[in-house]
């Protein structure tokens, strides 16, 4: 459950990243460098999560 | 001839043989099921190239908005009342049910086509992967005049991403498809996110005072470019409708659908037809609206999202051709003997790698989408009158089975008839296959009223 919760919360870094951005709030350089950040964790998080074994 | 036929077949059934038999009730899946199976079905490499199309094709704001809701709603309506009820009726995949009605003969030429189409869909996804690669190598993107290569850099890298596609869709098509489906939430992400960001480059006020102002002006100002018409509502009605028309209406999904307890899950369609071919598009128009209305989606989606654009573009291109490949290369194996699954992956690939290479699939992606549906319609206006319409007439179904015919003619009648009709009805392009949809029904009751029951 843990590794699912991380991964739905970079995809919310990424999209407040994106948020940020237009609000001003951090540069572009920094909008694109939290949303690859948040890329890499998604994809690692989410594919912990998507071949992790039922428990018997 | 004949016997070779009749051997080909015999392949063609052995490699459907695992489906042949109507799903068993203790194999139906759940709706939750069906809800997060098309939930990823439509964010695909495409969806950059498609929404940025219409751009350019100048759509004003509005009629995208209303055009894409009607043409949406259609599809999943097409879905739920003409696909998914004949495949839960008949609990069959399109194949089996096709070689009763039509005969083995001409659904083996059924699925060399549909192998054809998909290689060059899959050639088109490729073609965007190489644009993100591309633009990080600084190779120029074809312009979209461009049919042929404009250059020879431009060959080799589609010709490698094309090998790579391969070569991974032969080792691991299992992983990959696992894989594509970790993918599908993120490649979400990067649409919007990547929507939102170009907000400032085009103007838009953080309290969004001025936003349907942007809209209307910056983005579907209505102002086509170049060498490109003018789309209205109802070609963006249309084209919603209809880029996916090989599933609904030529019920290529009745292989999904016969899993349904019911044909109302076919309403489920709708939790990736609007994410995908809605907002998908949607944020794909803004992206290319921010960068100078070129259609590059490599430079695009760098503008919009970074290095995360450019690795978007490139994983959507790769998870999607992959699939596509495989299924190309699974409709083909009826036709090479005996040959294992790999080396068909392999040279289906192949031959998909150096179709990418010719932008014309990939700068007339509007056009082939609209093409590709057409081809197979007629499939799907043969099937709806076999299945409701014969009963309700009194004409007797399953003439090839009945009669064991390699080939029911008037299939084979109906569905050059209708095409031919369609290459020179005075219509656009993307409203030709509504009238010969119901042309080709009307034309496979004429030719089989012969075949009606004593009363």
């Amino acid at each position: 459950m843990i590794l699912l919760i991380l991964a739905i919360a970079s995809l919310g870094a990424g999209l407040y990243s994106a948020i940020a951005y237009f609000l001003g709030a951090q540069s572009q350089q920094s909008y694109h460098n939290l949303l690859l950040g948040a890329t890499l964790s998604w994809f690692v998080f989410a594919t912990m999560w998507a071949s992790r074994k039922p428990k018997p | 001839m004949a016997t070779k036929l009749a051997s080909l077949v015999s392949q063609m059934d052995q490699i459907n043989e695992f489906d042949r038999e109507p799903v068993h009730a203790s194999h139906i899946q759940s709706a939750s099921r069906f809800a997060g199976l098309f939930a990823g079905e439509h964010v695909a490499a495409t969806e950059f190239v498609i929404g940025a199309f219409f751009v350019l094709h100048g759509v004003h704001a509005k009629d995208l908005l209303i055009g894409l809701l009607i043409g949406n709603i259609l599809a999943v309506l097409s879905w739920t009342f003409i696909c998914a009820p004949i495949a839960v009726s008949t609990r069959l995949t399109l194949y089996w049910y096709l070689r009763r009605i039509a005969g083995p003969g001409l659904t083996l030429i059924y699925n060399v086509a549909n192998a054809l189409l998909y290689c060059i869909l899959a050639g088109a996804m490729i073609s965007v992967s190489s644009t993100a690669v591309g633009f990080a190598m600084g190779i120029p993107t074809p312009s979209l005049n461009d049919w042929l290569p404009n250059s020879a850099a431009w060959v080799v890298v589609t010709l490698l991403i094309g090998c790579l596609f391969t070569l991974l869709a032969v080792f691991g098509f299992a992983a990959l498809s696992r894989f594509a489906g970790v993918c599908s939430p993120w490649l979400f992400l990067v649409f919007v996110a990547g929507a939102i960001a170009t907000f400032p480059a085009l103007g838009v006020h953080t309290n969004f005072d001025n936003f349907w102002e942007i809209l209307e002006t910056k983005v579907w100002n209505g102002k086509p470019v170049e060498g490109q018409e003018q789309f209205g509502l109802w070609q963006i009605a249309f084209f919603a409708w209809f880029a996916n028309l090989a599933m609904h209406i030529g019920l290529s999904d009745m292989a999904l659908f016969r899993y349904a307890k019911s044909w109302t899950y076919g309403l489920f369609t709708s939790t990736g037809i609007f994410p995908g071919h809605y907002l998908a598009w949607i944020c794909s128009g803004l992206m290319v609206a921010a960068a100078n209305r070129e259609m590059d989606p490599g430079r695009m989606a760098y503008g919009a999202a970074g290095v995360a654009g450019v690795l978007a573009v490139m994983i959507a291109g790769w998870t999607t051709a992959n699939p596509t490949i495989y299924r190309a290369g699974l409709a083909l194996q009826s036709v090479t003997p005996n040959w294992p699954r790999w080396k068909l992956t392999l040279y289906t690939g192949l031959i998909t790698s150096v179709l990418a290479c010719f932008p014309i699939f990939f700068v007339r992606l509007l056009d082939y989408v609209a093409i590709y549906g057409l081809v197979l319609m007629p499939i799907g206006a043969v099937v709806l009158t076999e299945h409701w319409i014969f009963p309700a007439l009194g004409i007797a179904q399953y003439e090839a089975e009945r009669k064991n015919l390699l080939f029911n003619w008037k299939v084979l009648v109906v569905w050059i008839g209708t095409l031919g009709v369609c290459a020179i009805m005075p219509l656009h392009l993307f409203y030709r296959w509504l009238p010969a949809y119901f042309l080709a029904i009307i034309l496979y009751i004429v030719l089989n009223l012969g075949e009606r029951k004593a009363q």
